[in-house]
């Protein structure tokens, strides 16, 4: 592996991301693999797809976001390999 | 059908579920005088809408492991004797069952509040999704609280 490939491989992550309810079927699918710059937190990753899907932004104040199975709080930081959820109101029951 | 099963716990989620005499079964110990069950069943009808049918979608691996929290918290807080959580996904007809709760404890009144508090717990925070069809369409309930009723509905 060549010193660059090694560092480009470094500044980047990728994660998967799971759709469920009213976003899955906005989205047109249940997953995704998306790649982040590393260090990026989910505060980001939200305000990057809320930009180019509308019923995020309308969700985005009652949404929250679970990473590997686990409510977190926004200013996480996501790793390589992680499960990210974005989990509108629930209504179980 | 997905499930978690141990000594004092039995949560499941999937299309069908098993009989509940098999809940009633597993929840009860020779300890706890009292055995309460809810039953969570699809209604005809949502304020002024008639319902045909519903659906649920769920993220079901982080919806087992919150309804394991909420179980082992709730047997902590009322020490209740066994739990059963079941919930139905997929579409549930009117008049079928979507959830069963069961819960054992020493006396009445700590399974009666256990049991709420379970129920209540699950509504907030389990991944689970509810789609009411309608007469006139069909809804997620999140699209109801945020009113973004009209344009999917037919007049």
């Amino acid at each position: 592996m060549k010193k660059q490939d090694i560092l480009d491989k470094d500044l980047i992550i990728s994660i998967d991301l799971l759709w469920f309810s009213v976003l899955a079927e906005h989205r047109g699918k249940r997953s995704e693999r998306m790649e982040l710059p590393a260090g990026s937190t989910v505060k980001e990753l939200v305000n990057r797809l809320s930009g180019d899907m509308p019923v995020l932004a309308q969700f985005r104040p009652y949404l929250r976001i679970a990473v590997n199975q686990s409510y977190v709080d926004e200013s996480n930081t996501l790793n390589q390999g992680d499960e990210v959820a974005l989990i509108t109101p629930v209504s179980g029951g | 059908m997905t499930e978690i099963k141990n000594e004092h716990t039995w949560i499941a989620i999937g299309e069908s579920l098993p009989d509940i005499k098999n809940a009633v079964t597993f929840a009860g110990r020779t300890d706890c005088g009292a055995i309460n069950m809810f039953i969570g069943a699809t209604r005809n009808h949502e304020k002024d809408r008639v319902v045909r049918t519903l659906f649920y979608d769920c993220y079901i691996k982080m919806a087992l492991s919150e309804l394991q929290k909420i179980a082992d918290n709730i047997r902590t807080s009322y020490t209740s004797g066994g739990i059963v959580i079941w919930h139905r996904i997929g579409e549930v007809p009117v008049g079928e069952h979507s959830l069963v709760v069961v819960i054992s404890s020493a006396h009445r009144n700590e399974a009666f509040t256990a049991t709420a508090e379970l129920v209540d717990r699950l509504k907030q925070n389990v991944p689970i999704w509810k789609k009411e069809h309608f007469e006139e369409g069909s809804l997620w309930k999140e699209e109801q609280k945020l009113n973004l009723t009209d344009s999917r509905l037919r007049k």
